[in-house]
């Protein structure tokens, strides 16, 4: 199942179902069927560029339809079915609405294990990231705002440039990884992402660095 | 979807260190419950008497003082907590906490512990009368609110203190949730809110997200060991060194002279909050009393450091949140620490705007409560409230490091799976310890419990397949599913607290509980009643004998007739009957009175007469 098309209509009011946790257009709860994904569940399309705003208003809506707290008049059976659909749908939202975390699921779906099999990053980008990193320690001891702004904004480009680059192996852009200051390198070719053609130890690679980035960026206290 | 119902009666609670209050949501707004002509805050103190009573709010605090040893204050800070991690901050409370040989902190009164769970019922219980006698019904079902920071220990214990008053806790909801909601913010508009929550013992800061009605907590930061009564042990150390230099005496061994400053303490902090500067002076019965004076900038150098640390739980959150101070559009100020015009100002310079104050800090999270009960009883559709837990949950892998599975500031109902294996031939059974933390060694976070996975199919080293799902419910309390893929085989996991109360522990106190004697609201009501049917009764019988009162024989016999039928039906189960015959009886006395009142003035009158010159 990967597909919203692949569901059958709502059995409360038979309008077709795009998320596979509760009818979008009644709020009626659905049992999941096996093999769902993030994507399913927060009823996005898995190979079109993310569109933030139309997972927002899915992920609010969902909320409404499956939070407990609108189910204190419901059974325990179907108190406990609000908990759990609730919470994948949490768990859905957290992963897709982050750039990183939503590259990482994608690839994982197609190219299961990629991201562990290409877990091993060159000795040069290891020890740039980790001069990068104990500079950092050391501007932010010593309180050197400037220094820590200039390792911020290193690492923030270094950041981009990965996932520029992840664009560029997919074939397009994973989502709006352009930064407005910042334009990605690689141009949109389309909307389609055609994950299964990627080059999955390519953006493996690529994924694992920017997580590298990003966790130098978390801990100057910055924005990714 | 369920189709919404009869609305439910639930209230909100603040179960606060220092005071509790309840809430309920009226024609549209909330407002909180009080007895006539009284404080709706109720002190969150329990004294315990000689004669094995106990009292709660008000009295409990007023024989503090006389009674210091069996008087429970800030049960709140050892909530949830093991022996160890609460030694050090319960030598200045003035009653006893130990070790209950477990490694769980207990409150001893007289040679008898008491957990936290059961003094917070009692206080809940308080609470709980107070809203049945304002709403004239019973109570039982409320969202209790709870510290943002509270861990899964400390909720756990804030649903089974609610479960041994006798109250369903529908929804426990963190506190500074609960004050955004209050405020009742522009919800149209997109934007960013920030809670500044300083109480008594906690310190909590979220930031929330509004867009179309729902509050989305992004961040939460804070420290469950913070709050204004650490601003009254910096005042009391100072005394206490004062009078150890004038007098050579230490006051600390005397609790009741503890309890004195404390007390004193506090009434100075507050009183910095008006004026430039405060005195105390000290009568130890020597010749003159110790004279002790305090600047408020003297004052705010001491706090300085301890509010330094409230900003740096705003920067950190802020940092989880994606969030630059100048990205936030309203602060809110919680707790009645913000009075100190020190924390206002830092907060102001902080994010360059003016917070909110303008709801009374110690009322506005139990009004949010009762805005949050209102949705859960079915009142409410619109508003949804999407909150975080504070701490990262997971368990311990190979070494003793901590693997995550939850991070913090998930938002709940949250889940993780895991998948698990055997690492020796054979093996029938894996222990799994629960840890939440955000530190990378389990030494450094709190084991919340263990559990087992027994019973599993005997097979080589590594080919069981044990997916657990961690399962984070809508309270930020955990529960753990198990299920071996190969054999199909479901697992319902009960884990072992640490640091709380099993759940056959807590049936246990229950059952034995000195709060069990609670009586449902129809029995008091029904008490109630025989009270003032009782009280006619004798009235009226104290009427009869009186020898001015001039009554015929027949109305005589009637009356004494119906004074043994009050008594007759005060004796019976049914409330309603006993109500309308004490009705009945009331107005027919009313009469008897007037007649009785009559004769003896008459016969006042008589006499006088007599004794006048004519």
């Amino acid at each position: 199942m990967a597909d919203p098309s692949d569901l059958p209509p709502c059995p409360a009011c038979g309008l077709p179902l795009v998320s596979c946790l509760a009818c979008l257009a009644c709020g009626e709860v659905q049992d999941e069927p096996a093999g769902s994904d993030h994507f399913l569940r927060l009823g996005l399309p898995q190979d079109e560029l993310y569109d933030p705003e139309l997972a927002e208003s899915h992920y609010l809506r969902l909320s409404r339809a499956l939070h407990p707290d609108f189910m204190g008049a419901a059974d325990a059976q179907d108190q406990y079915r609000a908990v759990s659909h609730s919470a994948l749908l949490n768990q859905a939202w957290a992963v897709l609405n982050d750039e990183q975390l939503r590259a990482e699921y994608l690839l994982e779906l197609h190219h299961p294990g990629a991201l562990a099999r290409n877990k091993t990053l060159s000795p040069e980008f290891l020890m740039e990231a980790m001069e990068l990193s104990e500079e950092l320690q050391e501007a932010k001891g010593e309180g050197c705002s400037d220094t820590i702004r200039r390792i911020s904004s290193c690492a923030r480009s270094a950041l981009h440039e990965r996932m520029n680059g992840v664009a560029g192996v997919c074939g397009a852009t994973i989502d709006r990884i352009a930064h407005e200051a910042d334009p990605p390198a690689v141009p949109v070719r389309d909307r389609r992402l055609h994950p299964h053609q990627w080059n999955s130890a390519r953006v493996a690679t690529l994924l694992h660095q920017a997580r590298i980035y990003r966790r130098i960026l978390r801990n100057a206290g910055e924005k990714h | 979807m369920s189709q919404p119902s009869e609305p439910q009666l639930v209230i909100g609670i603040d179960l606060g260190t220092t005071n509790s209050l309840a809430a309920i949501m009226d024609g549209g707004k909330p407002r909180v419950l009080q007895r006539a002509d009284a404080d709706p805050l109720v002190p969150s103190v329990v004294g315990f008497l000689d004669d094995g009573e106990h009292v709660v709010g008000r009295p409990a605090r007023q024989q503090a003082v006389l009674n210091p040893t069996r008087t429970v204050h800030s049960v709140k800070r050892l909530m949830g907590q093991a022996w160890s991690e609460v030694s050090q901050s319960a030598s200045l409370l003035p009653y006893a906490v130990v070790d209950d040989g477990s490694g769980l902190a207990k409150v001893e009164i007289d040679g008898k512990l008491l957990t936290p769970q059961e003094i917070s019922a009692l206080v809940l219980g308080e609470v709980r009368r107070v809203a049945e006698e304002a709403l004239g019904q019973p109570v039982e079902k409320a969202v209790i609110t709870v510290p943002a920071y509270f861990d899964d220990s400390q909720r756990q214990a804030t649903r089974d203190a609610a479960r041994i008053a006798g109250l369903q806790a529908l929804r426990i909801v963190n506190e500074p949730t609960a004050a955004a909601l209050a405020y009742g913010l522009d919800t149209s508009r997109e934007g960013t809110v920030v809670v500044y929550d300083l109480g008594g013992g906690t310190f909590d800061v979220s930031v929330l997200k509004i867009t179309q009605n729902v509050f989305k907590v992004v961040a939460t930061a804070g420290d469950t060991h913070l709050g204004g009564d650490d601003f009254d042990h910096l005042i009391m150390d100072a005394i206490l060194a004062l009078v150890n230099a004038q007098t050579g005496s230490d006051l600390r061994a005397q609790p009741q002279a503890l309890q004195q400053i404390r007390l004193s303490a506090e009434s100075l902090k507050q009183q910095l909050s008006e004026s430039q500067q405060a005195v105390l002076e000290i009568d130890l019965g020597g010749d003159a009393p110790l004279h002790f004076e305090l600047t408020r900038d003297t004052f705010e150098q001491w706090i300085e450091p301890l509010v330094q640390r409230t900003l740096d739980c705003c920067a950190a959150a802020l940092a989880d949140a994606q969030v630059e101070p100048a990205d936030v559009r309203d602060v809110v100020l919680v707790g009645g620490s913000t009075r100190v015009p020190m924390v206002r100002r830092a907060v102001a310079e902080t994010f360059a705007t003016e917070p909110h104050c303008e709801l009374d800090p110690d009322r506005v999270v139990a009004l949010g409560a009762a805005i949050q009960a209102d949705v859960l009883a079915g009142g409410n559709r619109d508003l949804l409230l999407l909150d975080v837990i504070p701490l990262a949950l997971g368990i311990e892998t190979m070494g003793g490091a901590f693997a995550k599975l939850v991070s913090r500031n998930s938002t709940v109902p949250a889940r993780a799976t895991e998948m698990f294996s055997t690492s020796v031939d054979n093996q029938t059974a894996i222990e799994i310890n629960v840890y939440q933390g955000e530190r990378e060694l389990v030494r450094d976070c709190r084991l919340l419990g263990a559990f087992k996975l027994a019973d599993l199919p005997a097979m080589p080293a590594g080919l069981p397949r044990v997916e657990l799902t961690f399962l984070v419910d809508a309270d930020g309390v955990l529960s753990v599913e198990a299920r071996e893929q190969r054999s199909g085989k479901q697992a319902a996991i009960d884990v072992v607290p640490g640091h709380g109360l099993s759940r056959d522990q807590v049936k246990s106190i229950i059952r034995e509980s000195i709060s069990h004697a609670h009586e449902d609201f129809n029995t008091r009501e029904l008490l109630d009643q025989r009270n003032k049917a009782a009280s006619l009764v004798a009235g009226a019988r104290r009427v009869l004998a009186m020898k001015e009162l001039t009554m015929a024989e027949p109305q005589r016999a009637e009356l004494a007739a119906q004074i043994d039928a009050l008594e007759a039906t005060a004796a019976g189960q049914d409330l309603g009957v006993l109500k309308s015959a004490t009705e009945a009886f009331g107005d027919r006395t009313q009469e008897l009175a007037d007649a009785a009142v009559n004769a003896a003035i008459a016969a006042e009158l008589n006499r006088s007469a007599g004794r006048l010159p004519s």
